[in-house]
């Protein structure tokens, strides 16, 4: 009774004393690794040099900036510019645009890098291995301009493969590059063709860290190379492919400007015009440039990106016990 | 680039299913490797190739009419 006693007593005392304790070790801990925290320095200057600063000037959004008034004196105007965005008469071609696209390419240039790694990871042969993957990362090295010209080329209805092709096999080859109706599939599949081999990297170093004896000890199971794949490589592909979902689930609305911008031609606007192509056109290209307007219409995918994140980071968190934060 | 597998060499008896398995994995893997080679060695192909003769379509994967016209074009753009 009598120690009980003088633990609870001495608590209290300890206490205070525990706290000024820490705090001087955290302190005298960053003090010690201080060439960590200098690393750290630029990165995070960075990024709130680049990254946060900007977002002082998406004010614009909520005001109807003239470059004259500049940032700080433009009136403001509410949320004037986002209804004006939502009842434009191009709203849902835009939106449906951009939702089909990015739905087409997401689960395509998931999954099909990660069959990629699961195949490649079978082959015995290390030369084979090796060449196959020293080409298939080849592309991703192309710069998209390129790899739109080569599309183009190839897709030419007069000079391009499947031309050559038809007049050889004697039927005539529809103008792919023309028709958008083929406008998402030519997309979303060339840049699988340029990802894909890159993409699978990470998988296949993840593959070289499943342990060997699990599949020392399914192979004395009896379990052939499928069931291999399925009950040891899948669930080891598990966790890094749930982050790396829920990573570019964040970026959906932001499909890759450029390459649309550049794929773009008269025929196949109607199914072509996404989010950020229309954001260009009355923000920059325009005589009148829109800045607010543009700068509303980014503001809103943002918001949008960041709400399905935190979604597909719940899901994934409930579904498969993986998460991003 | 990576030294991905390391793996003991034990004799394992292949099943049919497996050695199916592994003649598809080698086909389709050599089909994707052509794939992807192809495209890019046609663009190779093309840059030796005369323009004439690339707006006349006739590109094929060895330079038909050899040129350096467009390598020299480029060194010489200011």
């Amino acid at each position: 009774m009598v120690s009980r006693a003088k633990v609870h007593e001495a608590i209290p005392v300890e206490q205070p004393i525990k706290v000024v304790r820490k705090q001087s070790a955290t302190w005298s801990r960053i003090r010690q690794n201080w060439q960590l925290y200098a690393l750290l320095a630029l990165p995070v200057l960075y990024l709130i040099v680049f990254k946060y600063v900007p977002i002082i000037g998406a004010q614009i959004a909520f005001r109807d900036f003239s470059p004259v008034a500049g940032i700080w004196n433009s009136p403001w105007v509410g949320l004037d510019n986002f209804t004006k965005f939502i009842n434009s008469p191009q709203f849902g071609n835009i939106l449906g645009n951009t939702l089909r696209l990015s739905i087409y390419s997401l689960p395509a240039g998931f999954f099909v890098p990660i069959v990629l790694a699961l195949s490649l990871n079978q082959v015995r042969l290390q030369s084979f291995q090796k060449a196959v993957q020293l080409v298939v990362y080849a592309p991703y090295f192309i710069s998209v301009t390129v790899l739109v010209g080569l599309v183009t080329d190839f897709l030419h209805p007069r000079l391009g493969i499947f031309a050559m092709l038809g007049n050889w096999l004697g039927f005539q080859a529809p103008n792919l590059m023309g028709d958008s109706n083929f406008f998402d599939h030519i997309y979303v599949w060339s840049g699988i063709w340029q990802t894909a081999g890159f993409g699978s990297v990470i998988y296949l170093a993840i593959l070289s860290t499943i342990d060997p004896a699990l599949h020392e000890a399914a192979i004395v199971d009896g379990a052939n190379r499928l069931q291999r794949i399925w009950y040891i490589d899948i669930p080891g592909l598990l966790p890094t492919a749930v982050v790396l979902l829920v990573l570019s689930t964040g970026n959906i609305l932001q499909i890759g400007f450029e390459k649309i911008y550049l794929m773009q031609n008269s025929l196949n606007i109607g199914l072509s015009e996404v989010i950020d192509t229309y954001v260009y056109r009355v923000g920059l290209l325009s005589s009148v440039p829109a800045y607010s307007y543009a700068t509303a219409i980014g503001l809103f995918k943002s918001v949008i990106g960041l709400v399905l994140i935190v979604m597909v980071n719940r899901a994934a968190k409930t579904l498969t016990k993986q998460s991003l934060w | 680039m990576f030294n991905l597998r390391k793996r003991a060499k034990f004799a394992v008896y292949e099943g049919t299913d497996d050695r199916l398995f592994v003649i598809a994995n080698y086909a389709a893997l050599a089909l994707l490797t052509l794939a992807v080679l192809l495209p890019l060695w046609y663009i190779v192909s093309a840059s030796f190739t005369s323009t004439s003769a690339v707006l006349a379509g006739r590109i094929s994967l060895i330079p038909t009419e050899f040129s350096l016209d467009g390598y020299t074009t480029v060194f010489r753009h200011p």
